[in-house]
């Protein structure tokens, strides 16, 4: 096998497209050049991408900056001859991401020089596309991990805008995860819990996959609450019987003072937002669709409808939604719009239309009249590339990194980190759509704001007037599928919910035993390390193991722990100090911290699963009444 | 009126016979005398006002006759040789500390910096004084250089040639190239060929 071959190999197993696009005949070769010590080296666009003497050498200098870093991956921009990637490895750096941007480099390198081990190696990545860099920043590095990203000056001197955007990507990917950190931390307790609190509405409202094809080229207008909203709302109007009208939270107030009453709101807080309700005859009739996770009293409030969609993220949405009569959990992209737009898929909508998808601050504003926030003052300091919002209904000044995404004209609009994120996912999801084939046209009708790269741009009567041609009864469609919802598996869940029990009620038992046998080693360990210790450490390992073992069967335990499990990453990430006896101690402290919230957990979500019980017995009992 | 020639400060007889002499042809006289003396004429001056630029022939067409006194200084070859060997010495060390500097920082992706002008008007100032050097050398017939450093000059012209064209492309990977493994060999061979003459 030769050297193209073996590399070829290697690289089909981590990357098979990258490996079929470099067998392609219209991939050229760069041309590879014996250096004066006999590796290679390489020209491209008229620069020397390592030395033609010593290129090992000079890849040593290289590694030497970056191996005197601390960082927990590194994304290099270019491969080159694979010399630093090398030399990266050699000096212990196994986490790295390299993102070559031209295939002709990549394919002669490979011809020539065998990289097998070090691509071999678990946690070294290599692909030709930035998109795939994304999905392993999100994939594979951990929010909280340092990300150190480095170029060799000739891809830095010949790809100055590619490793500009991939900066961007990389960052904003990042802060996705550690968005997603904070949100774990802040959130998924709460989600548990809302979970937990919404039972007795999932009997109610059914999924909202009851709809699934029952809409099929009908199009669908998703409305933001971006500034732009104002521009074009009232256009609905003139369309409304021919179209179906989908509302984040936020739009619901702003398109009602357009006299448009939206076919469905769609929210997904974990807390309650009453001030985005009317109170008033305009909430009975619009349905709201609303996540699983959601809190109660949005689900409990008087509305003309509801729906519910189970969410891929949360462990007990996943493993209870069959039992819900759901098989449909929707693509997220953080905001409740990126849901909408799989549900409009799901629904078989065609198009499917956006407006008010601003996803940047326009004319001072952040939201749209009428909009909760839309007394929201903002002042964009670009020098110190901050955002402050304040004022209206905020109670202090909120100062935001600044991000610009390319407007609708081609000229950068400001933004903020979450509202790029939402860009990113869309992108990202027009590209995976148009790979697939599959799924509706898509059209962004928001007239202001960040341009969609996929998605067709035009005004919202142009997109209207070509596309919303039949009417459609929108109510009497949903109330059909209605009342045809498909029977809760009352058994199904009830032992769900009684293993979940079972299994927590043995979770608290463990953790009790643990917590007993270290609370014994720290009151022995005044008087020094003993070896007796080693047969109590023994002890708790042999229980730990029981333990994991048992939260398999109620796994959402974790996701309630996620807040104090960052705090134990954070702690085993600190560089151990001290006398050994001092690190034995820290380390006994956090596992009985550790256990101690197992404990306190488990105890918790007793009373919470045998509620849960109880109340499937009282809906199986008042649906076994109706029946008699 | 007869001219008064002073060299080194005491009072030369001259007679110009011809009374048409120039003072490049009395400077030309006075180095012929100078030679086997291994010293030269290193300053001139006409009525008391020095002659600036008179190695490059300005001022010397000048009559003698039309002075009425001409101070000509000289100076040894051997200590003018070592002064200019000195200099190459310098500069050769300078080259080298800044061309490692300067490599280091073109390989890691920083800038060339000042660094990179002072290396090529010392390799510069290094060739002149080779010139220099050869062209006394050969007229005094010293061997200041143990072998011929024409080739090595040559490198070194080429190699500033390279960097530059490697500048202009922004081929910074030549640059440190040129640098690391021509120029600063080129100027270290030519170092190791300094045969300064013996006190």
């Amino acid at each position: 096998m030769d050297i193209f071959e073996k590399n070829l190999k290697v690289i089909s197993e981590k990357a098979p497209g990258l490996a079929g696009r470099l067998r392609e005949q219209d991939v050229v070769p760069v041309a590879m050049e014996k250096t004066r010590s006999g590796d290679f080296t390489f020209s491209y666009n008229g620069r020397y991408f390592h030395s033609r003497y010593e290129p090992v050498k000079e890849a040593a200098v290289q590694a030497g900056e970056i191996l005197d870093k601390k960082c927990d991956w590194i994304i290099l921009f270019g491969l080159g001859c694979g010399y630093l990637l090398r030399k990266l490895v050699e000096g212990g750096k196994e986490k790295i991401i390299v993102y070559e941007p031209n295939i002709g480099i990549l394919k002669g390198v490979f011809g020539v020089i065998d990289l097998t081990d070090i691509l071999e190696k678990k946690e070294v990545h290599i692909t030709a596309e930035a998109d795939a860099v994304t999905d392993l920043v999100k994939g594979s590095i951990d929010g909280m991990d340092d990300i150190l990203s480095y170029q060799t000056p000739p891809y830095r001197n010949s790809f100055a805008g590619q490793i500009a955007d991939l900066g961007r990507r990389v960052r904003n990917a990042h802060t996705s995860n550690k968005i997603g950190i904070s949100t774990e931390i802040t959130s998924r307790l709460d989600w548990v819990e809302n979970y937990f609190a919404n039972i007795r509405s999932f009997f109610r409202y059914p999924a909202v996959d009851i709809l699934d094809g029952k809409f099929k080229g009908v199009p669908m207008v998703i409305a933001g609450a971006g500034p732009s909203l104002n521009r074009n709302a009232h256009v609905l109007k003139e369309f409304r019987d021919r179209i179906i009208v989908v509302a984040a939270i936020t739009a619901f107030k702003p398109l009602l003072k357009h006299g448009i009453v939206p076919d469905m709101v769609v929210a997904a807080e974990k807390r309650d937002l009453p001030e985005f309700f009317t109170h008033g005859p305009d909430d009975l009739k619009t349905r709201f669709l609303l996540a699983d996770v959601s809190n109660n009293r949005m689900l409990e409030r008087e509305t003309g409808g509801k729906f519910v969609y189970f969410s891929p993220y949360s462990r007990l949405s996943v493993e209870q939604a069959g039992y819900w009569g759901c098989d449909y959990f929707p693509a997220s992209g953080g905001s409740v719009t990126t849901v909408a737009l799989d549900i409009g898929a799901m629904f078989g909508c065609d198009p499917v239309i956006f407006i008010g998808q601003d996803l940047s601050y326009s004319d001072g504003k952040t939201h749209a009249d009428e909009s909760f926030y839309h007394m929201t003052e903002v002042r964009i300091d670009e020098e110190r590339k901050v955002v402050e919002e304040g004022g209206g209904d905020h109670h202090a000044r909120d100062v935001k990194e600044l991000f610009w995404l390319k407007g609708l004209d081609g000229k950068p609009v400001p933004s903020r980190y979450d509202w790029v994120i939402f860009h990113q996912w869309f992108e990202r999801k027009m590209d995976l759509m148009k790979k697939e084939g599959k799924g509706p046209l898509v059209i962004n009708a928001t007239e202001g704001g960040a341009y969609i790269e996929g998605m067709v741009h035009t005004t919202l009567r142009e997109a209207l007037g070509r596309h919303a041609a039949v009417p459609v009864d929108v109510a009497g469609i949903m109330d059909e599928a209605v009342s045809h919802r498909p029977p809760v598996d009352m058994a199904g869940l009830k032992a769900s919910f009684e293993k979940a029990l079972e299994s927590i009620k043995e979770i608290r038992r463990l953790s009790a035993l643990i917590l007993k046998t270290a609370r014994g080693i720290k009151k022995r360990l005044k008087g020094g390390l003993s070896p007796e210790f080693t047969l109590r450490i023994d002890k708790i390992k042999r229980l730990e193991s029981k333990l994991f073992d048992t939260t398999g069967n109620s796994a959402f335990i974790w996701e309630t722990l996620s807040a104090y499990t960052y705090i134990l990453k954070e702690y085993l990430r600190e560089e151990e100090e001290g006398t050994t006896e001092e690190q034995f101690e820290r380390n006994l402290k956090s596992l009985i911290d550790s256990y101690g919230k197992f404990e306190e957990m488990s105890g918790r979500f007793i009373p919470v699963l045998e509620k849960a019980i109880e109340t499937v017995n009282e809906e199986e009992a008042a649906m076994s009444g109706c029946i008699a | 009126m007869n001219t008064e020639i002073y060299i080194d400060g005491a009072r030369l007889d001259f007679e110009d016979t011809g009374r048409d002499s120039t003072i490049r042809d009395l400077v030309r006289a006075m180095e012929k005398e100078l030679k086997p003396l291994r010293r030269y004429v290193s300053a001139l001056s006409a009525d008391g006002e020095p002659i600036a630029e008179w190695r490059s022939g300005t001022g010397l067409e000048r009559p003698v006759l039309d002075c009425s006194e001409i101070s000509l200084h000289t100076a040894s070859f051997d200590e003018a040789a070592l002064g200019g060997l000195d200099i190459i010495r310098r500069y050769v060390s300078l080259i080298s500390e800044n061309a490692a500097v300067c490599v280091s920082s073109l390989r890691r992706g920083g800038p060339a910096g000042e660094k990179l002008s002072s290396i090529v008007e010392g390799a510069v100032e290094v060739i002149r004084t080779v010139e220099a050097l050869s062209i006394g050398g050969n007229a005094y017939d010293i061997d200041l250089f143990k072998e011929s450093p024409a080739e090595c000059c040559g490198s070194m012209v080429r190699a500033i040639e390279s960097l530059k064209e490697a500048g202009d492309r922004m081929d910074s990977v030549s640059m440190a190239d040129m640098l690391e493994y021509e120029l600063v060999p080129a100027v270290n061979e030519l170092e190791d060929m300094l045969n300064p003459p013996e006190a």
